[in-house]
């Protein structure tokens, strides 16, 4: 691994059951304190990257090196709203793979949940029903059970997608202090203004188009490789994207 | 009141239900929270096949029935990944497959007559120490498993799509739990019945359900309603000589509708006061 680095990718191909590969050619390299943005449109392969990263895929060609753990907040639609948790119940979840199978959830483990939920600043939830939570209350919820994982790389699936203001104000503060705290964090998206503050950009279309700074990554040419009919142009040269919620 | 509870085959149901009751809440909770109500009712019909040919063929009903329960749950992992078909059409498919196969067995091959109905509603006042044996094995399966398993079934149930970044082993884990029930379904024959193991092992747990806020809870309130109901259903088919097995199905059936009518109401009521 290049020195320093806390995930290492190169993807040659990765896929599901079909014939053609979801993704092809993706290649970079991400440092502890470093926050990524990872750009694409719905069925760019966001997510399969995610998977891959993690291992989960079915099929897939490359060399995927971690240091320090994962861990990954998916998007919130995903988790049952009607199933009978507190949220310190979810963040509790994060604890169980350091657990021995034979060993109770017990006093260590909470306390560690707790913290996690305090960090995302809902140390008052922890006893409200998950489905009883705001959409953005929900995602902290999720990126607390990451927290108490206690992995250096962070996935998160779109987290500021269906999440109102105040919300994405305190993720962005999260994903701030992760940094800070020397964490390798990579972030889906859409939002290509948001993904400006970030200090990389990997922008994929089921391949790698552009990974760099913000600066050099996000250029004209770049965007309409990434987005194609998906971009639109706003007044003053800002670019917008127009984003179809596709249901899973 | 009490007086059929002296009797030694009443207290020998009744010791059964006990043995029954923890797993319709440890188990039964799952069923709920992960939708495998009609697996369950799929295995249960399943096992009639193998419990017509157990006699003739010399073989312990409990070991054939969990064998065809167990070739069930393969046979529906394995059909629903080749054929495509969502997982309860598969089970529906088997399901009658499995009761056809049993009724063409026990009437036209073995001849078995009026047992079919003991092997369809069970025959909880002819329980024995073999049949008090077995449930006890399959309270312990079902703990073993539990131990092992339970923080994974709920985080796979919360989220199936993130159980394994958790670092957890859910694919192992939900086989288990498929496995776990096909058990304790074989358990339930003998007090409910293979077309009435839901009455132990869905309905409480679908019941308690409706009013438990945490999964503790529920495990808690669906063995706590199983016994009850359990108890409650072999009394009064005691008293008004009907089958054990079908009485605490019907008592099931009422206590569900009861809750779920409480369970609006009482909000109502909470809500008038407070005009």
């Amino acid at each position: 691994m290049s020195a320093g680095a806390l995930i290492r990718a190169e993807i040659r191909e990765a896929g599901y059951d079909g014939p053609e590969p979801a993704i092809t050619g993706i290649e970079f390299s991400v440092g502890p304190g470093e926050l990524v943005a990872v750009l694409g449109p719905n069925g760019g392969g966001k997510t399969t990257l995610f998977r891959t990263l993690l291992r989960e895929i079915p099929r897939w060609d490359g060399t995927i090196e971690v240091s320090g753990g994962i861990a990954y907040v998916p998007q919130t639609e995903r988790s049952r709203l009607d199933f009978p948790v507190t949220a310190l119940d979810v963040v509790v979840m994060g604890t169980y793979s350091a657990l021995p199978w034979y060993r109770r959830v017990g006093s260590e483990q909470r306390a560690l949940a707790r913290r996690s939920l305090d960090q995302v600043g809902l140390a008052g939830e922890e006893a409200t029903p998950y489905g009883e939570l705001s959409g953005g209350q929900r995602q902290r919820v999720l990126i607390a059970r990451a927290l108490a994982q206690q992995a250096r790389v962070l996935l998160l699936d779109e987290p500021l997608s269906g999440v109102d203001r105040p919300s994405t104000e305190r993720v962005l503060g999260i994903l701030d202090r992760l940094r800070d705290a020397g964490c390798a964090v990579l972030v889906a998206t859409h939002d290509i203004q948001q993904a400006r503050r970030f200090d990389s950009v990997l922008c994929i279309n089921r391949g790698q188009v552009a990974w760099g700074p913000p600066e050099s990554a996000l250029s004209s040419e770049v965007l309409e490789r990434t987005y194609g009919g998906e971009l639109v142009v706003l007044e003053g040269g800002e670019r917008a994207v127009v984003v179809q919620h596709h249901s899973h | 009141m009490l007086d059929p509870f002296q009797l030694q085959f009443m207290q020998r149901a009744a010791l059964e239900i006990v043995l029954l009751a923890p797993l319709a809440g440890i188990l039964g909770a799952q069923i709920v929270l992960r939708g495998l109500a009609f697996y369950t009712h799929g295995v249960g019909a399943a096992t009639f096949p193998g419990l017509v040919v157990a006699g003739p063929l010399g073989i312990a009903p409990p070991i054939a029935a969990l064998g065809v329960g167990l070739g069930f749950a393969a046979g529906l992992e394995r059909l629903s990944r080749v054929v495509r078909l969502a997982e309860d059409v598969v089970t529906a498919l088997l399901l009658v497959a499995a009761l056809a196969i049993g009724i063409v067995l026990a009437s036209d091959v073995f001849e078995a007559g009026a047992e079919v109905d003991q092997l369809l509603f069970g025959s909880l006042i002819a329980i024995g120490d073999a049949e008090l044996a077995a449930t006890a094995v399959a309270l312990a399966v079902a703990a073993a498993a539990t131990l092992a398993c339970r923080r994974t079934w709920i985080a796979t149930g919360f989220d199936p799509a993130t159980s394994a970044s958790l670092g957890l082993r859910s694919r192992l884990c939900d086989w288990v739990l498929v496995a776990a029930i096909a058990v304790a379904v074989v358990a339930a024959l003998d007090a409910v019945g293979a077309l009435l193991v839901s009455a132990i092992l869905v309905i409480p747990a679908a019941t308690a359900r409706l009013v438990a806020a945490s999964i503790v809870a529920l495990e808690a309130g669906a063995a706590a309603l199983a016994l009850a109901l359990g108890l409650a259903g072999l009394w009064v088919a005691y008293q008004l000589d009907t089958p054990p097995g079908p009485t605490i199905a019907t008592l099931g059936g009422i206590a569900f509708a009861l809750t779920l009518a409480g369970r609006a109401a009482v909000p109502a009521i909470v809500r008038g006061r407070a005009r």
